[in-house]
């Protein structure tokens, strides 16, 4: 059995809770990776002025349906003091904790209560990780440990791990914000949209994939009104995203066309539909006034800022789309962005190098805001779809628009110990975002000796075509054989049909770096490596293929 | 021999000056008198007795300039001894009624001083004694029930020549008409009826008093202990217990005593809320008021205080959500929940005079507190959660 452990200090989630009685309760959570913890408990004493006033010792409590996810409950005697947690596995100390509990009526006049957002891009990395003790000492063996972690975080997904993080997600998970039915569909759609779109390369789709982005939507509009899954593609400008937030709300392809820019959006036809309405003003960058607005700001509102003498798309032209609203208590909007909105402590993130002020300053879930920023051209308005449209159904099983390979490195000398064959980014029901893929490296197992990498690589030309008409079953060796002009041609001289757009690299500290790699340079050729192994590679020696998982097999048998 | 002995302390306790001369002056030694003249000698600071005798024995013949002198003393005071009615002394060295009576009327003087009371206060205080049997207010026993060489007869004893004043609580009054008829077989100093406590001696006998110098206390304003003792010496503790009225918890402070008087602050409310269940009240309704009281003891002492301190925190805060690194936004109808020691009670923020997102909350309980908003817990200084 495996030797399950916390690592000292990476399980911390702690919130104060009411019950009906009116007491309250210290609920310490712990969230961690692995469902079985053993001899786990909690000594919590609290002092007040210096005095101790309770002090109780709370066995694990294993009731959680979440099994990222421990709990114990403490009630407190007093609500006012200092509460230090010691938790102890077995009777070695792991996590000493001290927090403060309550206020006195002489705290201060004026209370700022920090209200962080949930944001998939800092929850990769603040989401309590904890890597347990394997015992692994070769390569042999710590491969198909890595493979397994690797592919059991793939297929279990975010929804329930990620974003149980300390900004906003407070060790929650979706269940227990107990959101009514309406409110937990935009959640749940704010979650997918994020997954889908986080960290992607800032590049226009048209040029990398060489396939204009009206195509891409008109292929992914169909396919949804078929009742298909659909894919979405791996390089987005400001325009796209907006565009695909828009496909994600419902709107189909006639409303759509030919897709946002960043100017004019509000000549789309969706925004002459009942309901909809392209607000103008500068009033509406207040998410008072969006809010309150009639019809509106809500999931999909886009807020669009551009020059009419300088035309859509050109200067500082910009638009972005709202990922969360707010409206009990106080007014916010979050918006998803590629950093034209400049949302005010968007950065630092750790996942990925930000230009704060740039348009492809980095692509991901903003703070909270009470105002939109926008950029220095006028703001041009702000576009409000009907509320009648709501998610689309399937939207967890949209595919990636590209194909990934796992390498790892040993980090002494960069020696390639392994790679596996390009893959679809899906595999059975579940779907590979960019995000799930660097969630798959964090925390990673002897990560300090050995890199993992994945390379994500988008079709191009006529294998895009095949690509996008693709059923999700289809093995990537029938495409890239029909894509393959002749047909006999060997596939390692594959070359235009496929780029190299990102890379999502493990680091030594168990945290994760998405590289960008597309050059800008549309008409840059990128050789296609290992693209379906070929013999001169050489078949790695280890591990044995019956352990590699499924998913990391691709195409490749026995 | 007893019961007169017993009569003339019973005299002296209720002021009956007839009666303690008639008493005394029939049966008493030299020794008696020298006695009461070495006590007296001593006893005033502010008036002068210069009448000490020495060695206490029945040497009647070194009794006279002793004597003399406190006749003389006793007319040179009368005004001040409050006996400006009595005639003077003849200064002769003799002792009869009238310098009886004035041995009386020092008594008389030395009490009010020691009670710190005035001669009229003192007969009021006179008026409250409640007697077991007014028929029998002194009764004679030491023949009966000596505490000295008890069993032998014909023994000198002057541990046996006492005057014992008794306390009985209410309901366990003895049977004095058996103890008058029968001293042998009253249950009084027989075992099994009455357990014999003796009284501490006081440190001061005078009017202490003890109160809350503020009536009103709250996280700002401590609660501040008087208790006002004349004669308590500096530097006796004195120790404070300290109760409220919704739990039976007690919180017990001592401190040295400067000279007539201690004082103590005290702001650990929480402690005497101990125990109590908190209970859902609704939004608008009051919380049980917090008043508190103390008992002061010192020097063989009990005093209870006076009045009341209530306490009751007020708040008022403007709630804002931090929502980046500029934004703020202020907490606008914001549904709470106001988690004290005696429990829960909901709220909403409010806006008053142009300022909104205002937390109101009056007669709050000691002890802190915590709101619990929906979407936010308010906590201190941990995952970006903030005290209020």
């Amino acid at each position: 059995m495996e030797d399950r452990q916390f690592s000292d200090g990476s399980v911390r989630m702690i919130d104060l809770t009411v019950k009906a009685d009116g007491r309250i309760t210290l609920d310490y959570r712990l969230v961690h990776p692995f469902p079985f913890v053993e001899d786990v408990k909690c000594e919590v004493t609290h002092t007040l002025n210096g005095r101790q006033i309770s002090s109780s010792v709370t066995k694990l409590n294993e009731t959680h349906q979440n099994p990222w996810v421990h709990r114990m409950e403490q009630p407190l005697k007093h609500v006012q003091g200092d509460v230090k947690i010691l938790l102890k596995i077995g009777n070695t100390t792991k996590l000493e904790e001290t927090v403060q509990v309550g206020a006195t009526a002489a705290a201060p006049a004026v209370v700022a209560l920090a209200q962080p957002a949930q944001r998939l891009v800092k929850a990769l990395t603040s989401t309590p990780q904890g890597t347990p003790s394997f015992q692994a000492t070769t390569v042999e063996e710590r491969l198909p440990i890595m493979m397994k972690w690797i592919t059991d975080r793939l297929d279990r997904g975010l929804l329930d791990t990620a974003w149980l993080g300390s900004d906003g997600g407070r060790g929650l998970d979706l269940d227990e914000l107990a959101l009514d039915p309406t409110a937990r569909e935009d959640e749940l759609w704010a979650r997918r949209v994020a997954e889908m779109l986080l960290s992607l390369p800032y590049a226009l789709p048209g040029t990398f994939y060489q396939r204009n982005e009206t195509a891409i939507y008109k292929a992914m509009s169909e396919r949804i009104e078929q009742n298909r899954d659909t894919f979405f593609p791996l390089t987005v400008q400001c325009q796209q995203t907006c565009s695909l937030a828009l496909l994600t709300r419902g709107v189909p392809f006639q409303l759509l066309k030919p897709g946002c820019n960043a100017g004019q959006t509000e000549g789309l036809a969706i925004f002459k539909q009942a309901g909809a309405k392209w607000h103008k003003g500068d009033k509406f960058k207040s998410a008072k006034e969006a809010l309150t607005a009639s019809p509106p700001a809500g999931p999909a509102t886009l807020f669009e800022f551009f020059s009419a003498v300088k035309g859509p798309n050109k200067g500082g032209a910009h638009i972005g789309f709202v990922l969360r609203t707010h409206t009990k208590g106080w007014f916010g909007l979050q918006t998803f962005d590629t950093g034209g909105l400049n949302a005010p402590g968007r950065a630092p993130v750790d996942l990925m190098q930000v230009a704060i002020g740039q348009l492809g300053g980095g692509i991901f879930c903003d703070p909270w805001v009470n105002r939109i920023r926008g950029t220095s051209e006028p703001f041009s308005g702000m576009g409000v779809i009907p509320s009648s449209f709501r998610p689309v159904p399937r939207l967890a099983e949209w595919w990636p628009l590209g194909f990934t390979r796992l390498i790892f490195r040993r980090r002494s000398d960069n020696k390639r110990l392994y790679a596996t064959p390009l893959l679809w980014m899906h595999h059975k029901s579940e779907s590979y975002a960019q995000a799930r893929l660097a969630w798959s490296l964090v925390a990673l197992p002897f990560a300090d000796e050995i890199e993992a990498a994945w390379e994500i690589w988008i079709p191009r030309k006529a294998f895009v075509n095949l690509a996008m008409q693709a059923e999700r079953t289809t093995p990537l060796r029938e495409i890239l054989q029909t894509a393959n002009k002749p047909p006999d041609r060997p596939l390692r001289d594959v070359t235009t049909e496929i780029l190299n757009s990102a890379n999502v690299v493990g680091k030594p500290n168990g945290k994760v770096n998405v590289v960008k790699i597309l050059s800008g340079d549309k008409n840059k050729s990128d050789t296609l490596p290992w693209g379906i192994r070929n013999k001169d590679e050489g078949t790695p020696p280890f591990p044995p293929f019956e352990l590699v998982p499924e998913y990391l097999r691709g195409d490749e048998t026995a | 021999m007893s019961e007169e002995r017993a009569r003339s302390v019973l005299a002296l306790l209720r002021g009956n000056r007839a009666e303690f001369v008639t008493l005394v002056d029939q049966r008493h030694t030299v020794a008696d008198y020298k006695q009461i003249l070495s006590w007296c000698s001593r006893a005033f600071a502010d008036l002068a007795f210069d009448c000490d005798p020495g060695p206490i024995d029945d040497n009647a013949f070194t009794a006279i300039e002793p004597l003399k002198r406190f006749q003389a003393a006793y007319n040179e005071n009368k005004a001040a001894l409050g006996a400006s009615s009595q005639l003077d002394l003849a200064v002769d060295g003799d002792i009869g009624p009238l310098t009886w009576g004035a041995i009386f009327d020092v008594y008389e003087f030395a009490l009010t001083d020691e009670l710190g009371e005035s001669a009229t206060r003192l007969v009021e205080l006179r008026g409250n004694l409640v007697f077991v049997d007014d028929q029998r207010k002194a009764l004679g026993f030491s023949e009966h029930h000596p505490v000295d060489q008890i069993g032998r007869d014909g023994v000198r004893s002057q541990t046996n020549r006492r005057a014992e004043v008794m306390f009985f609580e209410p309901g366990e009054e003895p049977d004095l008409a058996l103890a008058e008829s029968d001293p042998d077989i009253s249950e009084i100093y027989l075992p099994g009826a009455f357990r014999h406590i003796t009284l501490p001696p006081m440190l001061s006998a005078k009017p202490w008093k003890a109160r809350w110098v503020e009536g009103n206390a709250n996280i700002d304003l401590p609660g501040r202990l008087l208790l006002t003792a004349p004669g308590l010496p500096a530097g006796t503790t004195v120790t404070f217990e300290i109760v409220g009225t919704i739990s039976e918890a007690v919180a017990v402070r001592s401190v040295a005593a400067a000279a007539g008087r201690a004082e103590l602050e005290f702001d650990e409310w929480e402690l005497l809320l101990e125990g109590v269940e908190p209970k859902q009240f609704q939004a608008g309704e009051s919380f049980t008021a917090q008043r508190f009281g103390f008992v002061a003891h010192a020097g063989g002492r009990s005093v209870t205080a006076n009045n009341e301190v209530t306490y009751a925190d007020r708040v008022r805060q403007r709630l804002r959500f931090e929502l980046n690194d500029e934004d703020t936004v202020d907490a606008e109808d914001l549904k709470y929940v106001l988690v004290t020691l005696l429990g829960s009670r909901p709220g909403t923020t409010r806006e008053v005079e142009s300022v909104s997102g205002l937390l109101l909350e009056e007669d709050l309980p000691p002890g802190g507190f915590v709101i619990v908003v929906e979407d936010v817990t308010a906590l201190g200084g941990q995952r970006g959660r903030q005290a209020i």
